[in-house]
């Protein structure tokens, strides 16, 4: 075979250019720590990667959503616990109005303070999250109960409209209760109750039954709300393990495993000096430099 | 009895012919980087002997050797290899186009990454859950109506991109077209200037090779047939068409066609088929491969405007207000004319969350868009005109579904069946409602509801017992009141999965042109190794060369001092017998 100077440029030039670009290309894994810099590196991988991507920022949306049913439903719990506590002291105060050895102003006295807890009552049912009234349905925009008179608060001016939280993929959470199904019996008892005082008379056993049975109601509630908190405490724990997992699918798919793309790097380095090496040999000899 | 100066000639035409081979070595040495250079020859050959062969020769031996002479000067090529490197230079040409066009193309789309297309998207239904979640915040309102513009705006950028890409295409194609012209005049030039030295008997090796590198050129842009005729000329086709025959070129014209892009034609009209080469690479990446990119891009912005007005529309704003559409387009070109209606970016209260007036905290249509964001499919409406107002069941048989009562959505289908008097509509889910004719009062209403936005149909009894079966051909018949879902992309896929279908496409293009051009590259460099390997010019060699003509040289010199002490001898010295 014939070798000319053309063939051994040609050659050397060509190996040079691609341990050059392998070079460059081992260089920009290593510095820019991805290995899918574009679509062409490798198109499934890619196409998993965007997908993973819309899970994960999916993911941080529903951990979003749950933190503000999470604010909802503690606001609920505390209305509701406080809501709890004005029905314990109705309780007494009907307790100790139905004993008869208390005479006539005692009562009135007594209903004043009762009086007081209903609007208390309606204060509580009014509790706001970010501006909106949270247990009023869909109506967020007015109070449940509004207060006409002293110690006497209107009808539900809400509605049973359910709002829900999306709080994982295809899962659904109702976030609110309706004002009048946690606290209309309480305001009806609380009414009932002002009522018996009002009249002088002592306090009627059966009101006294419809406050328990308010304040169980109360209760009740109460509980529903905390089971739904430790539901969204639940799936917020879920939530964060499929982050961690998905970035983890992700960063294998995305990520460059430093020690051998750093091994590469070396190994292409290696290569390229010893191209250069031997061409500086090679291309310096010729029969011309021996002709004298 | 030959001459005593005939040994003279022997020893001048031996000079002359060593002088032949330096001065070629030295052409060669010369030309040793000049591309496309084939290294020459010179063919020497004994000149013809002294006498010929005749009856009135002298009595003498004949067929005495008379010296050297140069035969001709060829060039060392091996045309079967040229003839290899042109069509292989023709592939490399086309995937080397491919790959560079497709790169543009792919840096349009830059995925995976945080601000790409993708992450749009995914940002835009995101904003959907927020107002879902909170549909009183004027900040989730406001942020869902920039994600919506954002989303618009990087549609119309890549859909922008994609056709500049396109034009510069355009301009590529006429400047190559003009390069071909331009080469099919010089090779027809050179095929008259070879011709003529041919017709003399001569080989006109530096023209010819001129010739060739003009043909790999050529063959780089588009495939040609070469055909050699016997008068050193060569005719050059392109598909089948002849571009240069013997000392005249045909010239390629470029033609606008339907979508204001350049193609290029023969200059009397007629179709110019291309095989391969960079030219044909352009044209198919920009009528093929972009052209499809942007008709997904367009399926890609249609789908999600169309869903999301379609749902939006069934909402109510937070005024109280029918929804409008959120996304508005030109058809046939969405994806660059996609924009956010004006009235509702101008004012986030005009976002319908709601399934009904007067309920603010109602965020079920906002989450019912979110929940786009992973279907593959959504409730188009009822389509037509059959959505009046009141069924009537009391005329006849052609009586329709009517009244909804607020808007048109499900996302669930249903179907209706009839027996008896009874009519019984089933969901998906499996739940049936069911209304006896019957039972009814004449004249009574009876309602069959759809799903959670309120819709319901409002069937009132006729006077009179009508059969089950009738009421559900009235209802079914089609087009009649059937709720149409219609897919988000053909075949059914989720957004996502749409548009990192693009991203995949492209790649995998892309991937598989990087591959083929670094092949052919390899191809290719083989092939010009063996070009060279054949034809090259070796220093080394000719220095050899060089050596053995200079002694050649110096040999043939001494032949004629030797004839010159000879002739001086006879001359100066013979006949002086005696003298002294």
């Amino acid at each position: 075979m014939r070798v000319t100077e053309g063939m051994i440029y040609n050659s050397t030039s060509q190996s040079l250019n691609s341990t050059m670009a392998a070079m460059q290309a081992a260089t920009e894994k290593v510095s820019s720590g991805k290995q899918l810099n574009k679509a062409s590196d490798n198109p499934a991988d890619v196409r998993s990667a965007i997908q993973l991507r819309d899970t994960l920022s999916e993911l941080d949306q529903f951990s979003r959503n749950i933190d503000s049913a999470t604010s909802k439903t503690t606001a609920m719990d505390n209305s509701l616990g406080s809501a709890g506590d004005l029905l314990q002291r109705a309780n007494e105060l009907a307790i100790s109005g139905a004993n008869g050895a208390l005479g006539p102003s005692d009562r009135q006295a007594m209903a004043q303070e009762v009086s007081q807890l209903i609007e208390a009552t309606a204060q509580d049912a009014a509790a706001k999250v970010n501006g909106e009234y949270i247990f009023s349905g869909f109506k967020v925009n007015q109070p449940p109960y509004v207060v006409t008179a002293p110690g006497t608060v209107g009808a539900y001016q809400g509605d049973h409209g359910v709002t829900v939280a999306r709080v994982g993929p295809a899962s659904t959470m109702q976030v609110n209760i309706a004002g009048d199904t946690a606290f209309q019996p309480a305001l009806d008892a609380l009414k009932q109750l002002s009522a018996d005082l009002q009249s002088g008379n002592p306090v009627q056993p059966s009101t006294i039954t419809q406050i328990q049975g308010a304040l169980d109601n109360v209760l009740a509630v109460r509980a529903q709300v905390g089971a739904r908190a430790n539901r969204l405490d639940q799936a917020q724990t879920s939530q964060a393990s499929l982050i961690t997992s998905n970035q983890g699918l992700l960063s294998q798919l995305e990520d460059v495993d430093m020690a051998s793309a750093i091994t590469e790097l070396t190994k292409r380095q290696t290569t390229y000096q010893a191209t250069l090496a031997v061409t500086a040999k090679v291309i310096q000899t010729s029969l011309i430099d021996y002709l004298r | 009895m030959s001459s005593p100066f005939f040994g003279l000639d022997i020893g001048a035409s031996a000079l002359r012919a060593a002088q032949q081979l330096l001065d070629t070595a030295a052409h060669n040495v010369a030309n040793a980087n000049t591309p496309g250079y084939s290294r020459q020859r010179v063919s020497l050959v004994a000149a013809a002997p002294y006498t010929f062969p005749a009856f009135n020769r002298s009595g003498a031996p004949g067929q005495v050797g008379s010296g050297v002479s140069v035969a001709a000067i060829t060039r060392v090529r091996d045309t079967f290899l040229d003839l290899q490197v042109q069509s292989q230079t023709a592939l490399q040409g086309q995937w080397d186009t491919r790959q560079q066009e497709l790169a543009k193309v792919e840096a349009i789309l830059p995925e995976p990454s945080d601000s790409g297309l993708g992450s749009t998207i995914s940002k835009f239904y995101n904003a959907w859950q927020d107002v879902a979640s909170d549909p009183t915040s004027t900040a989730a309102r406001s942020a869902l109506t920039e994600q919506a513009a954002s989303l618009a705006m990087e549609l119309n950028r890549d859909s922008s991109q994609l056709k500049m890409v396109a034009s510069a295409e355009d301009s590529q194609v006429t400047g190559q077209v003009q390069t071909i012209n331009d080469l099919a005049k010089q090779i027809a030039s050179l095929n008259g200037q070879i011709q003529r030295v041919t017709v003399t008997g001569d080989n006109a090796n530096d023209l010819m090779d001129q010739r060739n590198q003009l043909l790999g050129q050529l063959s780089q842009i588009a495939p040609t047939n070469v055909i050699t005729q016997a008068d050193g000329t060569l005719s050059v086709l392109i598909g089948g068409t002849d571009l240069v025959s013997n000392i005249n070129s045909r010239t390629i014209s470029i033609q606008t066609d339907v979508n204001g892009h350049a193609q290029p034609v023969w200059a009397d009209g007629s179709n110019l088929s291309l095989q391969g080469g960079s030219l044909k690479s352009l044209l198919t990446v920009r009528d093929t491969d972009i052209a499809g990119y942007q008709s997904q891009l367009n399926a890609l912005a249609k789908g999600m405007a169309d869903s999301v007005n379609a749902i939006h529309e069934r909402g109510v704003d937070a005024m109280g207000n029918p929804g409008q559409a959120i996304f508005t387009y030109v058809a046939g070109n969405e994806a660059q004319t996609l924009g956010v209606n004006t009235a509702v970016a101008a004012d986030p209260r005009l976002v319908a969350a709601a399934a009904s007036a007067g309920t603010p905290g109602d965020g079920s249509v906002a989450g019912l868009i979110a929940d786009l964001r992973n279907a593959r499919s959504y409730a188009a409406g009822v389509p037509g005109t059959d959505v009046v107002s009141g069924m009537d069941l009391t005329t006849n048989s052609t009586a329709r579904l009517t009244t909804i009562a607020a808007g048109t959505a499900t996302a669930q289908a249903w179907t209706f069946s009839g027996s008896g008097s009874s009519l019984t509509l089933t969901g998906a889910d499996g739940t049936t409602q069911t209304i006896n004719i019957a039972d009814m009062a004449a004249g009574s209403t009876a309602t069959l509801n759809f799903d959670q936005l309120g819709i319901q149909l409002n069937v009132t009894a006729p006077n009179g017992a009508k059969a089950g079966a009738d009421l559900v051909t009235d209802l079914t018949t089609a087009g009649h009141n059937t709720m149409v879902t219609t897919s988000l992309f053909t075949p059914p896929q989720t957004t996502t999965d749409y548009y990192s279908g693009i991203v995949g496409g492209i790649g995998t293009a892309s991937s598989q042109s990087i591959e083929m051009s670094t092949n052919q590259q390899l191809v290719v460099n083989q092939l010009q190794q063996r070009v060279q390997e054949t034809s090259g010019v070796s220093l080394d060699e000719e220095a050899t060369n060089m050596i053995e003509f200079q002694h050649a040289y110096q040999a043939a010199a001494r032949v004629i001092t030797t004839m010159d002490e000879m002739l001086n001898t006879l001359i100066n010295s013979t006949g002086l017998v005696g003298r002294g």
